[in-house]
Order: C-alpha cells, then structure tokens, then sequence
C-alpha cells in the first residue's frame, strides 16, 4: 500500500507520547461533533414534518443529511480526518465497490418493462 | 502461551512506514467488509423499494419520534466511547470507566427500545380481502380513507385474539369462523400528507377524529372466507417489513457484539491496562471504531426505514 | 524464537495450534479430503449419465442405505442427481479448492515468503479454520438429514430454493454463512500481515509474484464475500419466516398460487448478490494458480520472471476488474439489455490483464535452461490448460453467443478447463514444489511422471467432448445425460436435431476417463503419505536454488521461522544474473540438490556485494 520504505533499516517503534493538550482539543472536538449530530437527527425528523412536494425531494434531503451526520463521524469520531493513508486507500476502494454493486444491480431493473419507475 | 505473538511486530507500536499497529488495519479492513455487507443489504433494500408495486410500499408505519430518541442515545454512545479513549490516553482509568458505564447503558437502553418497538410490531396486523370494501359499508374504517366510496383492499390494526405469527391457515385450523379487527386511525396507503394532517386533527382534538376513534374501538368482524390473508407486521407482511427486520435485527446483533466487546475490556480484559496501558489503549480505540461504525449505519437506516 | 516448539504439547502443536503452517497444513489435509470428496461424487454423476437407468454397481446398496429415497434400488434418481450435483460444486468451490489455494498455501508461505514470524493475528488463523471445519462438517452432515442435501445447484437460486421444503437448503445456507466468516478472518490477516509484516527491505516491487495474487485474492475474498453472506441471510429469512425477498408476486407453483405469500420480491436479487461474490470467487481460484505456477517457472527456468511489474499490473487490474464484471452469468435472466452490454464489455476488457499474465509466463519460458521437474511438469501443464479454458470463455463473454451456449455442456467444460487442469494442476505443481520445505523429503519423481502424464490426458478426455457435446447442443443439468432427447432413444427416431449417438457415445468416454483420472490420483496419494515418512532427505534447506525468502529458513522451518532477523536486498527472482555466473559455470546445467556448483542465483535476503554495484535496480 504505501511508498516504498526505508530499505535496508529496522524500523524503530515510536515512543509513547501523551501530549495532554492535543487530547483535550481532541476532546472538544468531539463534542462538536456531537451537538452537530444533534442537530442533524432534529433536522431530519423535522423536516419530515415540513413535507417537500416529492417524494424523491424528501429522500434526498434525508439523505444528504444522513451523508453530512456520516461524514463528521467518520472523519472525527474514527480519526479518518487524520487518518492513515494506506486506509484512506482501502475505504476508497471500498467505496468505489460498493458503489459498483449498488449503481450496477439497480440499473439492471431499468429497461425492463413495468419496472424500476421512480420513486412514487 | 503468548510465544508466538511475542514475536509479532508491531502489535501494540507503529510501523513506520504505514502509521499503524495491526490491530487498528486488521479493524479497517473488518469494517471494509462490513460496508460491503451493509452496503449489499441497502441494495438490496432499493432495489426491492424500486420494483415494488404502486401503492404497495408502507409509509408511516415506524414510530419517528421512538426512532429519533434512539439516534440520539446511539449517537450519545458514540461520544462517550470517543471520551473514554481520551481518558485512557491521558491516564485516567476511572474517567474511562464511568465513560463507559454510559456507554454500556446507551446501548443497553437502545436495545430495550429496539425490542419495544419490536413488540409493537408483532402485535399489529394487516389483513388482506378477498373484496374491497368501502368505508360507508363499515363506518368503522372511516380512518382509512378520505373517500368513503373508495375501495379499501386491506385493513391494518389489532386482531382479537392472534398473536404474533398467526396466519389465515393457522386461525382456521384453531376453528375461527370470524376475525375481528379494530381498525387503526389511519391507513399507510393515505399518502404521507393526508396522514400527517390525520395527526395534526388528532391533535387538535377534532370531533371527525374523535369518531373515527370511538367507532374503530367496536371492531369489524369478517368471516374467514372474505379475508385473502393476514399477517402481523413481521417480515412474512411484505418486503418493507421483511427488510426492516432484518436490517435493525443485523444492526442489533452487532451492537450486542459491541456490548460484549466492551464489556470484556471493561472486566476481565482490563488487567492489561496494567501490564501494558498502551496496547490497552489500542484495544479500546479499536473497539471503538467498531462501535463508531454501528452508530454510522444506524445514522443511515434511520431515514431510511422510518422517514422514506 | 527457535525453540519454542518443543514446549507445547501434542494438542497445542497439531490441533489447537496458532502457528501459520501447522494451520497451513491442517487446511491443507482438510481441504484435499473435501476436493477428493468432490471427485467422488463427480464418478457417480458421470457414471450414472453414461449409463441412463441402470444401478450403480458396489456401492449401489450402501448409496441406497445412506440416502434412502432418492438412491432407491440402487439408482441416482434425478433428484439425487441434483443432490449430487449442488454438492458437487459447493464442495469443490467453497470447501475444496478456495481454501486449498488461499487456505493452505496462503497461510503457509506468506509469512515465510514475506519474511515474517508468522501471521499478524495467529489465533484469529486459528479460528479462521476451525469455523472453516465446521462449516465444512456442517455442508457435509446436509447429506444425512431427511431430504437429502441442498439440490437446487451450487449458485442456489431461488424460487427453487426457498420452495423446496426439506432442510438440506438451510444446512447449505447456515454452513456459507461459516464459511464466509472464515474466509473473512483469513483475508484479513493475509493483507494485515503482507503490509505490516513484510521484512524491512521488502517493497512492493520485491515480493515474490505468489504474494500479489494472494495480497489480491484477499482483497477480493473481504470485498466480495460479504454480499453473499447478505444474500444468505436474505435466503435464511425467506426460508425461515416466509419473507419475500426473492420471491416474485402471483408465484405459482405446480399449478397452484403460493398460500400465505406476500410476493414482491426478485429472483434477479439473488442472483446479483450471488454472482457479485461468484465471479471474483472465479479469480479467487486462479490468482493463487498463477502464483504458484509463476514461483515454480521463475525458479526451473533460472531466469527472472519475463514483465514482473506488468505481472503485478495485471493482477491489480484483475482485481479490480473482477468486481464489475459479475453479471455476464446473469445474460439469460431477462435484466435490461442495457446492463447486459456494460457486463459484456468489461468481461473482455478483463481478458487483457489475463493475458498480459499468461503471455509474460509463456514468455519466461523462452530462452530458459528448463528444469523438467515434477513441478515443472505440472506448471507448464497450466499455460495451455488454462489457456483453452480462457479461450473457450470468449464466445461466453457475450450476450448473443452465450444466450446460445449458456445452459450447455460447453459451459460445464469451459469453466472446468480453468479451474481443473489448471488450478488443481497448479496446486499439484505447489505441492511437489514446496513439499521439501515442509517435510524435509522429497516426493518420489517416477510416481510423480506417472501422475502428471495420467491426470493430463485423463483431464482432457474428460473436459474436451463436454466442449463437443455443448456445441452440438446437449443441455447441462439432465441426470439422464440427454439420453431422452437423443437419437438413441427409441422415441426420438428420426427426429431432426436430437443429439447424434456418437455425442451420446462421449459420455461413455467421459465416465472411463474420469475413473482413470481417480486411479492415476492413487500414485499421488501413495508418493505423498510414503515420502513423508521415508522420502529421499533434502541435502540442504534449498533444495531447488531459490531465491525467495520461505528457502532461507531451517528445513522444515521451526516456530518463528526464520533463525535471525530478516533483511531483504534484491527483487525475488535474481536468478543467471550476468555478474553471478562464474565463467566456468555459466553453462551448467542443474544436477540435483546443489552439489558444489556455484550458485547461479541470488537468495533475496543476501546483501549485495561492491561487484553488483553497477547494476541498476
């Protein structure tokens, strides 16, 4: 996955550092996180109650929502923001996957007749 | 007993060149596999969700209000999972625990809502005629319809004396003659507006409402030969509670995973915190990106299934 | 680190052991008793087609106390047939030759080839196999249960398999939903330890080429496992609660609705979740193949690898290509036309990293001073098996053609052309190769010519008339052999297009070679039991002069493996190097376990002396 090494040296194991301030900004991070995941759940179920025109439109912005909430846990809670490069790699080959699976047996219903209509 | 992982690098320290210790990659690549597997049910969720027939697809069935309360105690979850591992990094084992003693009652309490929920469920039926019938013929299912001339081919609410699993078959096996149902206020064929606007008359205490409410409570009795099938609102109802069940039932079999995790490192894993306080540390920030996960999927089913 | 084995007793070092190649061997036993299991049951399916109506003689009796019904009077009913069949295929794949090749070969030479201790989590390997085991014994114990076995086909599709009401389905689904679950714990610590484990020194582009497939392989096994395990719990619950998640409205069933079904789910739903884990399983057989082939041709030729990066170029691709690839199982289904067109297309872009692979094999041969050894043997073997197999995949490859071929016996020998004479020869090359490493003996040659020359011709006496009969029409899936709609019976006389008797004829063939096939394994089965315990003694603990890391350890490598830490200096395959070969022994050829020649090779780990410094990496 990553670059080639050092070649011909032992790594050496990192020492064990606690750097107590930047665990307590990590701490208010975190808590950050938390008030905008509030915040985001009372969005969606408000805007349940608000009732766009369409249904695809409330899916949609249900869905955006859910992708924002999903993001900040990702990226704060599971430390993807800082995270290691080789696990950004294999999340997003992960995703592209994922998403091969999803587009592609979902457009398989599409040209046939009386099915794969819009939402409704 | 441990020789052969005292040989294994990078068990607890970095490598270098990756910035990371195996425990948290073996982690990733876990959870990778497991976007799959959540990922393939999704599909799978749409693609049943786009090939269904008009009308077919039950709207407003879940409670949202239950359901939100539960995003917010996973979501608290989550966050106390995150502070106790900065407890552990900073040293202080007893923040860690109490961090944790919320954790585990979050999740303890998800479950006890989950399984409410359940019951609820389980104990609400559809049943299917034979003919439509309209709401002037039985004013008793004044809720679900604004027209009363309109054809109504099934009716949702409780059936006297069935329980959870109950079919047609097995009713007329106990030698039922009649079923007797008590209609629900409304019906999730309203589209989601009428049904919101149901609510709201509700509410405000309308006296169509209060009808509707008193009438329901008699009952509507069919014989057996007018009914096509019935069913509890369980995954033999149709697709959307078969997905339902068996996306919240995987999602609750990994937060009891969760749980168990957890509390293992919380008793009897916890003499490592001892023995070696960073490897410790490690384990309980891969547990966490676990737990973390099972909040991210919950985030997703929630609109999903309660809100689409 | 050495001496750690003498401290553990019998049941920590040969049952409940943690180290990667007593768990290596452990699936390797486990799974070569499932594949002759397979083979078993494939001598009475082609016994009984070659001979419509007639009881199998010997064992006969025992088939009919064992499986009741189905077996009555000694004859495989077309019900057993199914039986047979489904097993035929969930036994081979899933049980056989996956964990055969990712199972046995993965644990056991990666760490060694990566030049590690031993896996990155040995006790995760441990319960990787023995939940392996019980879903083997699991699939294995669907035999005696009421009903038989699962019976709708390894790809188990429903309808079929939700309305069949006898529990050899569930049995099949509870023991995939095991098996997915090992196989996930293996891939896992396959990539753990290839990227953290590898010797410092070891970059990418020094593994030895086997790493890749199998570093490859278990990013397909992760990715692509875990929609099938959704689609068995699908399955679970349409069987157990009367869900519909694949079955379809109005369905009616010999003649009568379906009671008490809600409908509305889709049989195309399966088979999406099923091929988008059963087409990478396909690479998942043939990239450890490759591997293996491509360790044993680098080393009998004593030359690098011709295109070593193009090689890894071209799994990678494989690996990915793989994955969006899966649906040209599903041409016959009635999906869109559309989606049948974008399957179409990347199935043959996916043949060019294939070939890319195959080329740069063949082409490793040219100008090599050949080895003719067992394992030789068994890896040049591979090039032109797995070559027909490929080949023959084209036509299937697209939409028009395959509509004609697809539920035919020219599927049944194209698909076998991969993964029989090619993966299992290159399991049989892996394990004459590797099987001085393991035991400190060497395999009997002699009985190893014989097994060679005897699989390779009773392989395609078995596999080419199935490409014939496919072509001249004969549907797969008849327990009858397609008796019923050939000239031979006495019903169909004169009518234009039933099968000719002498493709009908084929079958016959078919069923004496597939019991020479058994018997030339029997010289197998004898060389390897006899050469553990009495086989010649290998001279050193590289018998074969090779470079790659699993040679540089004690024979047979101890706990731990290596005796010291492990640096890595050069790229896997630095064998006939210009600077290595002294003038004398330049054009020397190889005379058994290295006796007092100068090495013409490189071992990775020996550092590089002034002389090489010219040479540019």
């Amino acid at each position: 996955m990553s670059s080639e090494g050092p070649a011909h040296t032992l790594p050496t194991p990192s020492a064990p550092t606690v750097d107590l301030h930047h665990v307590q900004l990590e701490q208010r991070r975190f808590l950050t996180v938390y008030a905008v995941l509030i915040f985001g759940t009372v969005l969606t179920v408000a805007m349940y109650y608000v009732h766009f025109e369409e249904m695809w439109q409330t899916v949609a912005v249900a869905l955006l929502i859910a992708a924002v909430k999903g993001a900040f846990v990702a990226a704060v809670f599971m430390h993807l923001w800082h995270g290691e490069r080789d696990v950004h790699k294999i999340l997003l080959y992960t995703g592209v996957v994922v998403a091969a699976l999803f587009g592609l047996s979902i457009f398989s219903i599409f040209n046939i007749p009386g099915s794969g209509h819009l939402l409704r | 007993m441990n020789q052969a992982h005292a040989t294994i690098r990078y068990t607890t320290e970095i490598r270098e060149d990756t910035g990371l210790y195996n425990g948290k990659l073996g982690m990733w690549l876990f959870l990778a596999s497991e976007v799959m597997l959540f990922g393939a049910l999704f599909s799978a969720y749409v693609f049943l969700r786009l090939s269904a027939r008009d009308g077919e697809w039950p709207h407003g069935l879940l409670n949202i209000p239950i359901g939100a309360f539960n995003t917010l105690v996973l979501i608290t979850s989550s966050l106390t999972v995150a502070l106790s591992w900065t407890s552990l990094k900073m040293g202080d084992f007893q923040r860690y625990r109490r961090f944790q003693f919320v954790t585990l009652g979050c999740a303890t309490a998800f479950l006890g809502i989950k399984s409410w929920e359940y019951y609820d469920k389980f104990n609400h039926y559809e049943v299917w005629l034979e003919k439509p019938v309209t709401a002037k013929e039985h004013p008793q299912l004044a809720g679900h319809s604004t027209d009363p001339d309109a054809p109504i081919a099934s009716i949702i609410g409780h059936v006297e004396g069935a329980r959870p699993f109950t079919t047609l078959a097995s009713l007329e096996e106990a030698g039922a003659t009649t079923v007797t149902i008590h209609p629900d206020k409304f019906h999730y064929r309203l589209s989601a507006r009428q049904q919101a606007e149901r609510r709201k008359a509700e509410r405000s205490g309308e006296a169509e409402t209060a009808r509707i409410a008193a009438e329901s409570h008699e009952g509507v009795s069919f014989d057996v030969s007018q009914i096509d099938r019935l069913s509890a609102f369980v995954p033999r109802h149709g697709t959307f509670f078969a997905n339902y069940f068996t996306l919240t039932g995987l999602h609750a079999l990994h937060v009891i995973g969760g749980i168990l995790a957890f509390a293992f490192l919380l008793w009897p894993g916890a003499r490592m915190w001892r023995d070696d306080p960073e490897r410790y540390t490690n384990r309980v920030e891969v547990t966490g990106l676990f737990w973390h996960f099972i909040d991210l999927v919950w985030i997703f089913l929630f609109p999903i299934l309660y809100l689409l | 680190m050495t001496s750690d084995s003498h401290e553990l007793g019998f049941v920590r070092k040969y049952i409940f052991s943690v180290d990667h190649k007593m768990i290596g061997i452990q699936y390797g036993f486990t799974s070569l008793t499932f594949v002759f299991t397979g083979l078993i049951l494939m001598l009475l399916m082609r016994w009984q087609i070659a001979n419509p109506g007639e009881a199998v003689p010997i064992v006969g009796g025992l088939l009919e106390s064992l499986m009741g019904e189905p077996a009555s009077e000694g004859k495989i009913s077309a019900d057993l047939y199914n039986m047979f069949g489904a097993m035929h295929g969930t036994i081979m794949i899933f049980l056989g030759i996956v964990p055969l090749v990712f199972g046995a070969f993965g644990n056991y030479l990666v760490p060694l080839q990566v030049g590690a201790p031993d896996m990155a989590f040995p006790k995760l390997n441990m319960y990787s196999y023995w939940l392996y085991l019980i879903g083997g014994l699991i699939m294995l114990a669907s035999f005696v249960v009421p009903g038989g076995p699962a019976q709708a086909g390894w790809t188990s599709y429903p309808p079929l398999t939700t309305i069949i009401p006898t529990d050899g389905q569930t049995y099949w689904i509870l023991a995939m939903v095991i098996i997915i679950t090992s196989s996930l714990l293996g891939s896992i610590n396959i990539i753990v330890t290839v990227i953290q484990l590898r010797a410092p020194g070891l970059t990418w582009m020094r593994l030895p080429f086997f790493v890749w497939t199998e570093f490859v392989t278990a990013f397909l096994l992760l990715l692509a496992f875990p929609p099938l395990e959704a689609g068995s719990i699908l399955q679970l619950m349409d069987r157990l609660t009367g869900s519909s998640f694949f079955m379809p409205h109005d369905l009616v069933v010999s003649g009568r609705p379906l009671a008490d079904l809600s409908g509305g789910g889709s049989p195309l739903l399966w088979q999406h979740l099923f091929w988008f884990l059963g087409h990478p399983e396909v690479y998942v057989l043939i990239l450890p193949a490759m591997g293996i082939v491509t360790e044993v041709i680098a080393n009998n030729t004593r030359k690098p690898v011709w295109g070593y990066r193009a090689m890894v170029g071209s799994v990678l691709a494989i690996g990915f290509l793989s994955m969006v690839v899966w649906a040209h199982h599903m041409f016959m289904t009635g999906m869109g036309s559309r989606i049948s067109m974008f399957f179409q297309t990347t199935t043959t872009i996916i043949s060019i990293p294939s070939v890319i692979v195959m080329t740069c094999l063949l082409l490793s041969l040219w100008g090599g001073s050949i080895r003719f050894t067992v394992p030789m043997l068994f890896a040049i073997a591979f090039l032109p098996m797995f070559g027909v197999g490929g080949l023959t995949g084209i036509p299937l490859a697209f939409n028009s053609s395959d509509t004609a071929l697809h539920d035919s016996y020219y599927i049944i020998g194209h698909f076998h052309y991969v993964v029989a004479p090619g993966t299992i020869f290159a399991v049989f090359a892996g394990i004459y190769y590797w099987f001085p490493k393991a035991t400190g003996r060497h395999m009997n040659t002699v009985l190893g010519w014989v097994h060679f020359w005897g699989s390779l011709v009773c392989m395609n006496l078995i596999f080419f008339p199935m490409l014939v009969q496919g072509l001249a029409g004969m549907g797969r899936r008849m327990s009858d052999g397609g008796y019923n709609y050939s000239a031979a019976h006495p019903s169909n006389e004169g009518v234009i297009g039933a099968l000719s008797s002498t493709v009908m004829h084929l079958n016959t063939v078919i069923a004496w070679s597939v019991l020479a096939l058994m018997l030339f394994q029997l010289p197998f089965l004898f060389n390897f039991f006899y050469s553990i315990f009495a086989g010649r003694r290998v001279e050193s603990d590289n018998p074969w002069q090779a470079t790659t890391l699993e040679w540089q350890t004690p024979t047979p490598p101890p706990h731990g493996n290596f005796a010291q830490d492990v640096v890595v200096y050069r790229d896997p395959y630095a064998y006939s190097l210009a600077y290595a070969l002294q003038p004398s022994t330049s054009g020397a050829t190889w005379s058994g376990d290295g006796d007092g020649e100068a090495p013409d090779f490189e071992a990775q780990n020996q550092p590089v002396s002034g002389v090489e410094s010219t040479r540019s990496e």
